[in-house]
């Protein structure tokens, strides 16, 4: 009897000990209410005070970095109850569904954010409070991105993923792993946010094509004819039937300080590969022997194809005293043209120059339009077309409408570059490198009817201290309503089908058979 | 009874000492001879302490193998830590190997036989690529294997349950490996057992598991699913070696069912009969032997000089370099050149004894050009960081940081390459993951420290030095090395002697006489109190064939006895009438080592600068 009822006490006792152990853990700290206040911000990483949020973002977590013994942040607006956590470490996570449930309660509302830290001594005190707003409209759920290393020539393993902005939750969707890791992968591309329709590319590897998605199904297609190599940088028609593509070869070269990459681009063009037809066409006006043509972008109506142009890259070599060619690559600056496009004749019209590089004084790249047709950002760079490079690469606004035209607040004095805008014209997320000038992050911003933007802030991940030691860069984001529905099998799969030659328009005479010397002469 | 069960513990040592004079003798043949931490030069393992490394690892099958090896690898230090832990491994492979061998053998004593596998695996591991997962993932293989024999539940159905799920951790856990266990025990039930069913479940496993894993659960190809961590997966080398260790396994198999026959164990009677010592000792020799004459064999000796020149490099153990070169005058390899070069600068001797040694590739065997940079980026980086050419020692960093991944020696030099240039919040991210490494938070916290005081870098002699040759105005180039690069290096500092050395010995090796002689009146700025020796052969001899150079004008720089010799040089020349392939073959005998016999006969043809893209 008595070992039995030892027998049940030591049962208890170890139902009870993690228990206590557990209570003992969870034990909330008193926080009193009058703790002093510190009269400044607190210093948090990523930095998310005075921003305006998506109201179906995930939780912005954060990491403190004013050295404290505890932590407490709570986190309330106008409706609901307020979340509260306590840290040791000031890795501060909010938890997912009480953070929904608080945006979903207070759209168009201030979100509060109290931080409070306990020193050495026990005693409490509290920052300034971080107010952001909770922004009407919603952004779109996904970004789809290409993850790499900060590379030079080489690659290892990369791959393209989603991202899904309401969670942390990150699929990939193709990786050069899954082939041989010779493959490079990049130019993702969808049409008007949807992904029954897009694109990416393989490269360098087997497989060396397009991956054309059309309504769940994949095909493999080789852009490439007798006038142009592979298509590079996509854009595609918001009828869905028509990719334009820059086709031409990039060129390399290094800085002895600051940023040692730089990239300028040889005898570029643009092309327009027609799904149905299997057609590749182009005309002269957008494919000048004497010009680079480059980063096409569709108006969301079709109408106008805007692209950036620059004279050719031969024209900027000189021969210095030495008998040696230099080239002058600092004065190769864009310009922004359009040329009007009628889809049921499939006809081309009047070119025009939207805006000189004369006359901002800087080279125009990545042109992207926003889906209701208002507003065309692009990057300006001092000169050149691969901004990310250059560290005064800023994001400009040009009203469509009015022409007016104006660098974005957003930026900062560090290279911030490719963009993405959400189906709703609202938000744009875009590539930057100010947190340290080397590793690409990817930043939110919030641009208003008028065309204003908010300060930017960083996509939140899960552990408030990823970006401490993250070293892959995020590029080429794009947003998407929806999730991508093909899996990397089948992509990897379609990788290895046989690639549907496209066919270059007969109405194109090639003159020159070397492809970098071709010229077009429509009859 | 008692007596046979003596005999039994007596043989059973015996075995034990038989495995000890092989496993001993192997770990004494790879201290002194192998050297087996410059596996670490062909593949540094990659392993952090963090949640997110381990839980990427076991997002595919075998990657805890993976993980499991490369934490074990943290641990090679030196050559005798490698020996140790590798002869460690191997022991355990041959014990599990006898543990199953008895099993399958029942009342037999099992020797020498169950070395072989370890001593194939020896033999591959003596090529520098083969990789110690693979040897994890056996030893995990044979441990379930021989415990699942001696333990599975005695009733079919169970076990079939059991196997089967074992299958399953053993496939996630060591990926293609585990067909070892799989194949074996399945072999076992099937054929010995006459289970039937189990086994055919369990072969039928093997083959439709990875199948399955890569098509509906784990993002691998079907080969990577199917092979990784086996012993041939990399058919490209000693395909057979691998195949014989698996092939061990399944003959040692068949020779169990074999030995049930009449005939084999009447022939087998004759072998027992012999006395005991003699059959271990004979396999004793027969093993070391066979290995010995095996590794000799299959030995590639340009990789282990390469790998050898380069740890030295990595310990700026330059006298051993240059050792290690004269042993094997014949390999003439582009790295090992460019180490020789390195080590001769470092030295402070380039340009005194670099034609000592072979420089047949001419400046690539100094500078390399952008085809070899690609094959060896983190050499190529580390010749640029001590230059002080930061931009380039950071484009090749990361070039090898794509193939290599976060090694600590590529963490450390990018971090660093930020830091000076002034870029700490980069830096800082390649200091977080250095401290994450095994062994490296003392390196990792002394950089974080300096990158969050920049002030304290002038206390680091060597960080103080690049920073001072490092350039800061910016100018762009292509292409590969040149002399362009160290050009540009002596107008940011023209106190940066390495830049100055390399600049003079690249002028050499082109041929480039002139500007040698227009800089001869720089060599006192570096503390030279007379002229180095090839600098003076290159005067002379282009002063003798019209250089734009007058024998006056470079007279008073020449050494009588080199002059002396270059008159000797110059008289067997004429002697064969000017017939260079003639003259070729005498003056090699005793000029071989000069600067003009280079220039005449070994300096290649002048190479275009290749473009990047």
């Amino acid at each position: 009897m008595k070992i039995i009822k030892n027998y049940k006490r030591c049962v208890y006792g170890l139902f009870l000990i993690p228990i206590l152990f557990l209570n003992f853990c969870c034990t909330k700290p008193d926080i009193p209410s009058d703790a002093l206040s510190l009269g400044r911000p607190a210093e948090i990483e990523p930095d998310y005070s005075g921003i305006v949020i998506p109201p179906n973002i995930a939780p912005l977590n954060f990491l403190i970095k004013d050295l404290g013994e505890e932590y407490f942040v709570q986190i309330h607006s106008k409706q609901g109850d307020p979340i509260k956590i306590y840290s040791s470490s000031g890795h501060i996570q909010i938890p997912l569904k009480p953070w929904k449930r608080l945006l979903a309660e207070n759209i168009d509302q201030q979100l509060i954010i109290h931080i409070m830290i306990k020193n050495q001594t026990g005693q409490w005190a509290q920052f300034d409070s971080v107010i952001n707003q909770i922004a009407s409209e919603p952004i779109d759920g996904y970004i789809t991105y290409r993850k790499i290393g900060p590379l030079f020539n080489h690659w290892g393993k990369m791959g393209i993923s989603q991202r899904c902005i309401e969670n942390f939750i990150e699929e990939p969707i193709f990786l050069n792993s899954l082939t041989t890791s010779d493959n490079c992968i990049n130019c993702h591309n969808f049409c008007q946010n949807r992904t029954d329709r897009w694109l990416l590319h393989t490269r360098f590897g087997p497989g060396t094509s397009m991956l054309l998605t059309m309504n769940g199904e994949v095909k493999r297609v080789n852009t490439k004819t007798t006038f142009n190599g592979p298509g590079g940088y996509p854009a595609w028609h918001p009828s869905g039937k028509l990719i334009a593509f820059s086709v031409g070869k990039p060129m390399q070269f290094f800085h002895t300080s600051g940023e040692t990459r730089d990239e300028l681009d040889r005898s570029l063009d643009i092309i327009v590969y027609d799904i149905l037809t299997n057609t590749v066409t182009t005309i002269p006006e957008i494919s000048s022997p004497d010009r680079i043509e480059i980063w096409p972008v569709w108006t969301p109506e079709g109408q106008y194809l805007y692209f950036c142009s620059a004279p050719k890259i031969e024209t900027f070599f000189i021969k210095s005293h030495f008998g040696e060619d230099s080239l002058l690559y600092d004065k190769i600056k864009y310009d922004l043209m359009r040329i009007s496009y009628n889809l049921s004749s499939r006809t081309w019209e009047k070119l025009e120059t939207v805006l000189s590089s004369a006359e901002i004084g800087l080279s125009i790249s990545q042109p992207k339009i926003s889906p209701d047709g208002r507003f065309l950002v692009f990057t300006a760079s001092r000169y050149g077309s691969f901004p990310i490079f250059h560290s005064d690469a800023d994001l400009y606004l040009l009203d469509l409408k009015s022409g007016r035209r104006e660098r974005l607040a957003l930026n900062s004095d560090r290279a911030d570059a490719y963009h993405s805008w959400s189906s709703n014209s609202r938000w744009i997320v875009f590539s930057s490198k100010r947190q340290d000038t080397q590793f690409t992050q990817l930043y939110l911003s919030h641009i208003d009817s008028s065309g204003c933007s908010t300060k930017a802030f960083l996509l939140s991940q899960e552990h408030p201290d990823f970006y401490q030691k993250h070293l892959k860069i995020f590029n080429v984001p794009e947003f998407t309503k929806e999730p991508i529905r093909v899996s990397p099998r089948e992509l990897t799969k379609a990788v290895f089908y046989n690639a549907l030659a496209a066919k270059l328009d007969p109405k194109i005479m090639v003159t020159n058979k070397a492809m970098s010397a071709a010229q077009v002469k429509t009859p | 009874m008692t007596k046979s069960i003596g005999k039994r513990e007596l043989a059973k040592k015996d075995v034990w000492i038989q495995e000890c004079i092989v496993i001993g003798a192997c770990f004494l043949y790879l201290l002194f001879k192998i050297h087996p931490v410059l596996i670490l030069e062909s593949h540094p393992p990659i392993f952090l302490i963090d949640a997110g490394f381990l839980s990427e690892s076991l997002k595919i099958p075998g990657g805890l193998t993976d993980w499991l090896s490369a934490l074990i690898m943290q641990f090679w230090f030196s050559d005798f830590f490698s020996a140790l832990i590798l002869s460690l491994c191997l022991w355990i492979v041959t014990f599990l190997t006898r543990e199953w061998m008895e099993i399958l053998y029942e009342k037999s004593i099992i020797h020498t036989f169950h070395l072989i596998p370890a001593a194939l695996l020896y033999v591959l591991f003596s090529r520098y690529h083969f990789e110690l997962r693979i040897i994890v993932a056996l030893i995990l293989n044979l441990a379930a294997l021989v415990l699942f024999i001696r333990w599975a539940p005695k009733q079919p159905i169970f076990r079939i349950v059991l196997g089967a799920a074992i299958t399953i951790v053993l496939f996630w856990a060591t990926g293609g490996a585990f067909m070892t266990f799989t194949v074996l025990y399945g072999l076992n039930e099937l054929i010995v057992k006459k289970q039937i069913l189990s086994g055919f479940i369990l072969i039928s496993i093997s083959f439709l598991l990875p199948f399955i894993a890569s098509t509906f659960i784990f993002l691998v190809t079907l080969k990577q699913a199917f092979l990784h961590n086996q012993v041939v997966e990399d058919p490209k080398e000693l395909l057979i070696v691998k195949c014989s260790v698996f092939g061990f396994y399944l003959l040692v198999f068949a020779f169990s069912l074999l030995i049930k026959t009449v005939v084999v164990q009447k022939q087998l009677k004759r072998i027992i009969r012999l006395p005991y010592t003699l059959k271990l000792g004979v396999g004793v020799l027969l093993l070391l032997f066979g290995t010995i004459f095996l590794e000799q064999k299959l030995c590639n000796p340009t990789i282990r000089l390469a790998h050898e020149i380069n740890r030295f490099v990595k310990e700026s153990r330059w006298p051993d370099v240059l050792k290690s070169v004269e042993l094997y005058p014949e390999i003439v390899n582009p790295l090992v050149s460019y180490h020789t070069n390195l080590s001769l600068q470092q030295s402070g001797i380039l340009l005194e004894r670099m034609f000592t040694y072979p420089q047949i590739l001419g400046t690539i065997g100094l500078l390399l050009d952008y085809r070899w940079c690609e094959s060896w980026p983190e050499e190529a980086s580390n010749v640029f960081w001590k230059l002080g050419f930061l931009s380039e020692s950071q484009h090749w960093a990361h070039e090898a940081f794509e193939y290599k991944g976060y090694t600590p020696g590529l963490l450390n030099r990018l971090g660093t390459i930020y830091m000076l240039k002034g870029n700490n919040e980069a830096a800082s991210r390649y200091f977080v993951n250095l401290k994450n490494i095994p062994f490296n938070n003392t390196i990792a916290e002394n950089l974080i420290r300096l990158n969050t005081n920049p002030s304290d870098i002038r206390q680091d002699t060597e960080l103080s030095h690049v920073q001072a040759c490092m350039l800061t105005e910016d100018i762009v180039y292509r292409g590969g090395p040149s002399s362009f690069q160290l050009e540009l290096l002596l107008k940011k500092n023209p106190k940066n002697k390495m830049a100055f050395e390399y600049l003079m010995a690249y002028y050499l090796l082109d041929g480039n006489i002139k500007e040698i002689y227009s800089n001869v009146s720089k060599f006192n700025l570096f503390g030279y109190s007379q002229l180095p020796r090839y600098i003076q052969e290159a005067l002379i001899f282009g002063a003798a064939v019209n250089q734009k150079l007058e024998f006056n004008q470079v007279n008073n720089m020449i050494d009588p006895f080199i002059f002396k010799r270059f008159m000797e040089y110059r008289q067997i020349f004429l002697n064969h009438n000017g017939n260079k392939s003639i003259a070729q073959h005498y003056l090699q005998k005793s000029f071989s080592d000069t600067y003009w016999y280079y220039f005449m006969f070994l300096k290649p043809a002048p190479q275009k600068s290749e473009n990047p893209r």
